[in-house]
């Protein structure tokens, strides 16, 4: 394990797409800031860079997909794989070191994004505002929802033997799951009642609003089943760290891990019994 | 006689197609094993299961004394070099990149060696050229390369001179010789060209249909496919008794044929014969090369 873990690193020290991915959230990281600092000027929003350190979660499936498909596809389309198994590595070993390497790449470019912030918005908005234990809360769920991204990706780029249809399956997975966390915040944030007319008092002119239940609010069992939803997806978890809704600090850590564990054990079962070409 | 690689009754079925059918073979230690066959008759997925990407659907196989169902198997494999079908090489690396990358999964404490390697194969000059700029056949002998890292006792070549050009197939072939020799690596060959094998291989497995029809060493295939006149006669016991006394080798067939393995003057030993009582009936020369001998083997009505 060792030693794979030592050619996957260094393999991942020489990966184009890696650095790649890492330059972008380094320019993601300074684009926002300077987008921020020039609405501070403009209007004087008060920024806190605490805030916008989270924000990169959002993508870091889509960023792990492309990752993921990219980084370890190269091991089937070159067909280095095979020099790894016939040369007497055990298959679950090869499918862990390949995890981890993913789960790695995504932390380092999401600490690459919160040092670029640091480094860029704390002297532009001063220090952070939000209580750090709370950021480090939320970034400590964030690690936690990264590596559940990368467990789904692994599992689907280690099962699926074609680096072209891996890039295809994970981005599409990553897209529909970001799909289905704003279909099931939308729904979560529909208001109880909604404004249905207004009526205007002829001799006051005062104005009084009219509200009716809201259609769309969901029932009770709905909320539960929309909440659930949210949590077990890792881009509900992370639009909730992002700041979309209050995260439960129990829950996603939770749900994440589990995702992480339970998505690792059924790939590499499969790709033990998988048959290579 | 010790055998590295043996498989007793090996099967692998493709859902409802069966990619080998029961294949025996025994590979001797030392050997240059030509695994002979045509196009899908299961050489690469016989390859496929010894280094472990594909597992038997049913049969057992020995890796250097081990059985594939052992745990401890993979220790067997690290003994072992492949190329199977193509080369695997990181297109985006460089030879020397390559062999470092197949060091450290190894596990080898140092680089040593892999200048050596690079001579071996002649790739000692590419410099800074990624494998993806190589040519097929430089990308062929980069697989060799990898294969070669940790020095294995097993190479394991699945038809190693594919595409490759008239000096390339010379140099593949000098290359595997010089290994066996130098370094006494046993090497397994598939092709399904048997005059490129007949330059190298010591043994011979015949594959058809998934499963050996026949093993052999290369002086019985010589043997068999020796220039010689296969002759008709009366009785094969004078012609025996005729051939013995003027000193000429031959095979007895049955009662009435032998092959005769020099060129004979027909009416000496026509009349040699008549004074044994023994008529001679018909002199054939027959000249059967490697490839009709291959042919008479496996049946020649399936050909891709």
């Amino acid at each position: 394990m060792n030693k794979l873990l030592r050619a996957g690193f260094s393999r991942l020290g020489r990966s184009c797409v890696f650095w790649l991915l890492t330059s972008f959230s380094a320019a993601l990281a300074i684009f926002m800031c300077a987008v921020c600092f020039k609405n501070m000027n403009a209007h004087g929003d008060a920024v806190d860079a605490g805030q916008l350190m989270l924000n990169y979660s959002t993508l870091t499936g889509v960023v792990t997909a492309i990752f993921a498909s990219i980084y370890i596809g190269v091991d089937y389309s070159d067909g280095t794989v095979r020099n790894k198994i016939a040369s007497g590595h055990r298959r679950f070993d090869i499918y862990l070191s390949n995890l981890t390497v993913t789960t790695a790449a995504g932390l380092f470019s999401y600490v690459v994004f919160i040092i670029t912030v640091a480094a860029v918005g704390i002297p532009l908005f001063g220090s952070i505002i939000m209580p750090l234990p709370r950021l480090f809360a939320l970034l400590g769920c964030i690690f936690a929802a990264a590596s559940a991204y990368s467990g789904i990706f692994t599992f689907i780029t280690m099962s699926a033997s074609s680096r072209t249809v891996s890039a295809a399956l994970s981005l599409l997975c990553a897209l529909a799951l970001i799909m289905a966390a704003l279909t099931c915040l939308g729904v979560l944030e529909q208001e109880k009642e909604i404004l249905s007319g207004s009526v205007t008092d002829g001799e006051s002119g005062e104005v009084e609003f009219v509200y009716s239940p809201n259609p769309r609010y969901p029932t009770e069992s709905e909320r539960k089943l929309y909440k659930t939803l949210l949590d077990i997806n890792p881009a509900g978890q992370m639009l909730q760290l992002a700041g979309r809704a209050e995260p439960d600090f129990k829950l996603i850590p939770l749900c994440a891990l589990s995702e992480f564990v339970a998505f690792t054990a059924l790939g590499a079962f499969i790709f033990r019994r998988k048959d290579l070409r | 006689m010790e055998y590295v690689l043996e498989t007793n009754k090996l099967t692998k079925m493709y859902k409802h197609s069966a990619a080998l059918s029961g294949l025996t073979m025994h590979v001797p230690k030392g050997s240059i094993y030509g695994f002979v066959g045509r196009n899908g008759a299961g050489k690469t997925t016989l390859i496929r299961i010894v280094c472990g990407l594909q597992s038997p659907t049913s049969g057992d196989y020995t890796l250097f004394g081990r059985s594939g169902g052992d745990r401890a198997i993979v220790r067997s494999r690290r003994r072992v070099g492949a190329v199977v079908e193509t080369p695997s090489v990181y297109r985006d690396m460089t030879a020397r990149e390559n062999l470092r990358q197949q060091y450290r999964i190894l596990g080898l404490p140092t680089f040593d060696g892999i200048d050596e390697i690079l001579r071996l194969v002649g790739l000692e000059d590419t410099g800074k050229k990624k494998a993806r700029n190589f040519s097929l056949g430089m990308r062929q002998r980069l697989g060799i390369a990898v294969a070669l890292c940790g020095d294995p006792d097993l190479l394991l070549l699945d038809e190693p001179t594919n595409g490759l050009d008239p000096q390339g197939i010379v140099d593949i072939r000098e290359l595997i010789l010089r290994l066996n020799r130098e370094r006494s690596t046993t090497v397994l060959v598939s092709s399904h060209i048997l005059d490129e094998l007949s330059k190298l291989a010591t043994h011979y497995g015949f594959i058809d249909d998934g499963r050996i029809v026949r093993e052999m060493s290369a002086e019985e295939l010589d043997a068999e496919c020796r220039k010689c006149a296969r002759v008709e006669v009366t009785d094969a016991k004078a012609l025996a008794r005729t051939l013995d006394s003027m000193g000429i080798e031959y095979r007895i067939l049955s009662d009435t044929t032998a092959d005769v393995f020099a060129k004979i003057n027909v009416s000496q030993l026509s009349s040699a014969l008549s004074s044994s009582g023994c008529e001679l009936l018909t002199v054939t020369e027959r000249d059967e090369s490697l490839e009709s001998f291959y042919i008479s083997l496996v049946g020649g009505g399936r050909h891709e």
